[in-house]
């Protein structure tokens, strides 16, 4: 039995250590060779590559946003020439400018082992059938996902487009040994198959994999005990990184961040100072074997804090808790990143240059993110033909589809009703 | 075994090395590459105590060494063979080899260890009479490196083993090189031939005016098209850039 990568982390911290600075160093020289925004970004903080000296000096450095991914949007932020980029991610980005992150052959080979590591971890071999329920806006971790089960040489069914109970039909009829989807997806499911009773004794359903949000733990204890599976968690960021970059082993205890091709540190978002261990701040993240699209002290917008000791599973990697917040108003629903700008921008698509009233509303429903967007009726969209109102509403709803690959829905309200919820425009209502 | 961390060395004013890393573990075969000037020798020559590095540390079995002389260097077991193949030429074969054992006391042993030599380049045995001189320049260099194996080092520095030698005598030195790797020695060796380089190495580290710029396992960077472009020869007729 293969189980994928046998590099499991397993090996001294102070190799480890080494390992990074090496990589760290040669990433960055890469960097300001070859991106002109990190040259000009080390040039205005007089910082030259050759000075950092240990992974402590990388603090010195300036961070990166997704501001600045966008800013240099398309292909500003590569370091290798376009003819060696051998796939081209966009990402819905969450600003006004989308993204796109480049890979090399490499680049995927290493993305490949990450994802195969969060997968082995959780003990998926090649006799497993995995299948991937993902939606679409999280495309790009399904392809992730998939190459790494294939990898480890399981079957695998990839994400495709079909109802809850279609799904399930599969997972029973194909013998899925290896569920693949969200916290809230597993829920959902598990919801589904009590409605048509669908008896999970009959299922091969053995391990469930999690990504692109937190498991809380009574969903943990729910979905384990009743489907009889195991469940791994696994971390990471959909627009520009693998899922499960962070995984969790055996112990369950945090995610082991995959430290021999991320380094990451845990600041003050305000002051942007490092948190002592155990304190929430927000993950930042520096890779150090991205060839096409290196990210140097790159601010995830998630919260997390740092799991001081070490594991007993006897990994080097270290821990960070479970994602416990976002700083700034990016948002993470059904584990897509969504900015109320990108929403303030499609919604002005049908006001013209007037900047629409709008809230938005998030909420579960059967366990799944639903988003709400409350607009404000205006002269503007009024119509005594109900029909143009509803194609309207129709078009909006498909162009956030698009965009950001994620179902919303849109209410219609009256001025009042945005008062009453005294939210600034574009505010955000959290119900979950 | 050997590790280098954050190495800033001078040449006189130069700034040859500014903040070098790299590891060798025990039983591998490393290589650095690069262009000419880019730092490779100064690499080495810090490594073995030639030149003191300004910054950083040189950890040889964990201790650092950096600022041992070269004798002290030799005797922790860190064999260097610099470029050139520097071989006494008016010393036959035998001598050079029992030179390079001048740390061993004992004659047996001394005889054993250039049987051994013998077997890993049987050419210096059919030679042992002949003047070093004399040798052609892969022979010369075979027996450079025998020299060094005769002090039973723990690691080997080789620097340019290659340079100004016929493409198929310096394919025998390569093989003799990666066979004494497959026999348990440690390697760190030094290359402009980066093909030839990459080929026998287990792992590669890209040196660029004093910087590693890239890092990795062999096999990775033989196939990685910056490498390729910039050591190989396989240029493109267009480069986007």
């Amino acid at each position: 039995m293969k189980t994928g990568n046998d590099s499991q982390g397993h090996t001294s911290r102070d190799d480890l250590e080494q390992l990074q600075l090496e990589q760290l160093q040669s990433t960055l020289n890469r960097a300001y060779k070859n991106v002109p925004f990190y040259k000009k970004r080390f040039d205005d903080h007089e910082i030259d590559p050759g000075a950092v000296n240990s992974v402590e000096d990388l603090k010195r450095l300036p961070f990166t946003t997704r501001k600045d991914l966008a800013d240099n949007y398309p292909y500003d932020m590569f370091a290798v020439p376009l003819r060696d980029i051998v796939r081209i991610s966009p990402s819905a980005g969450t600003t006004a400018k989308p993204f796109v992150v480049g890979f090399t052959r490499g680049d995927l080979k290493a993305r490949q082992d990450i994802t195969a590591r969060f997968l082995s971890a959780g003990k998926t071999t090649d006799t497993d059938i995995v299948q991937i329920c993902l939606n679409p806006g999280l495309a790009g971790w399904g392809r992730a996902l998939k190459e790494g089960a294939e990898h480890i040489g399981a079957s695998v069914m990839p994400m495709t487009q079909m109802s809850t109970s279609k799904q399930l039909m599969a997972m029973k009829d194909y013998r899925t040994s290896v569920l693949i989807t969200t916290p809230s997806y597993a829920m959902h499911m598990l919801r589904v198959m009590e409605t048509i009773g669908l008896n999970p004794d009959t299922l091969a359903l053995r391990a469930i994999f999690t990504v692109g949000g937190p498991v809380p733990s009574d969903w943990r204890d729910r979905l384990e005990g009743a489907l009889a599976v195991s469940l791994t968690a696994g971390y990471g960021l959909s627009d520009v990184t693998a899922p499960g970059i962070g995984f969790e082993c055996g112990e369950k205890t945090g995610f082991h961040v995959s430290e021999d091709h991320f380094i990451f540190e845990i600041v003050d978002p305000q002051s942007g100072q490092p948190c002592l261990p155990e304190a929430e701040g927000e993950v930042v993240l520096t890779t150090l074997t991205g060839r096409a699209f290196p990210l140097i002290r790159f601010r995830t917008g998630d919260v997390a804090a740092l799991v001081s000791g070490t594991c007993p599973c006897g990994r080097a990697f270290s821990r960070i808790s479970e994602i416990t917040g976002s700083t700034g108003p990016v948002l993470t629903v059904a584990g897509i990143k969504v900015d109320p700008v990108q929403i303030e921008q499609i919604l002005q698509t049908l006001s013209g240059t007037a900047s629409p009233r709008f809230m938005i509303r998030l909420y579960k429903e059967d366990y799944l993110d639903v988003m709400e967007i409350w607009l404000e009726m205006t002269e503007d969209l009024f119509s005594d033909e109900v029909k143009r109102v509803e194609n309207d509403l129709k078009r909006l709803r498909r162009r956030v589809f698009q965009t950001l690959g994620l179902e919303v829905a849109i209410r219609l309200v009256e001025r009042s009703t945005l008062d009453e919820a005294d939210l600034p425009v574009g505010g955000v209502k959290d119900e979950r | 075994m050997l590790r280098l961390k954050s190495v800033h060395t001078y040449y006189g004013n130069v700034h040859a090395l500014k903040g070098i890393s790299l590891h060798v573990r025990p039983g591998e075969l490393v290589a650095l590459i690069g262009a000419n000037g880019a730092g490779k020798t100064t690499t080495l020559k810090t490594i073995s105590g030639l030149l003191k590095p300004a910054k950083g540390t040189v950890e040889f079995l964990q201790e650092d060494i950096a600022k041992l002389a070269p004798n002290k260097v030799v005797r922790k077991g860190i064999s260097h063979v610099p470029e050139g193949r520097q071989v006494f030429g008016k010393m036959n074969v035998s001598a050079n080899l029992e030179l390079g054992g001048y740390l061993v006391k004992d004659r047996e042993t001394i005889r054993q260890r250039m049987a051994e030599v013998e077997n890993l380049f049987p050419v210096l045995g059919q030679r042992r009479e002949q003047l070093a001189g004399t040798l052609s320049g892969g022979e010369q260099q075979m027996l450079a490196i025998g020299r060094a194996l005769m002090g039973h080092p723990k690691v080997l520095l080789l620097d340019e083993p290659s340079l100004g030698l016929a493409p198929i005598v310096a394919h025998t030195v390569f093989t003799s090189i990666a066979k004494l790797r497959d026999e348990g020695m440690t390697i760190f060796l030094v290359e402009q031939n980066a093909r030839a380089a990459l080929n026998i190495s287990d792992r590669a580290y890209v040196i660029e005016t004093g910087r590693i710029i890239m890092e990795g396992a062999s096999k990775e960077l033989l196939n990685h098209n910056q490498i390729r472009r910039a050591y190989l020869g396989k240029a493109y007729k267009e480069v986007w850039e």
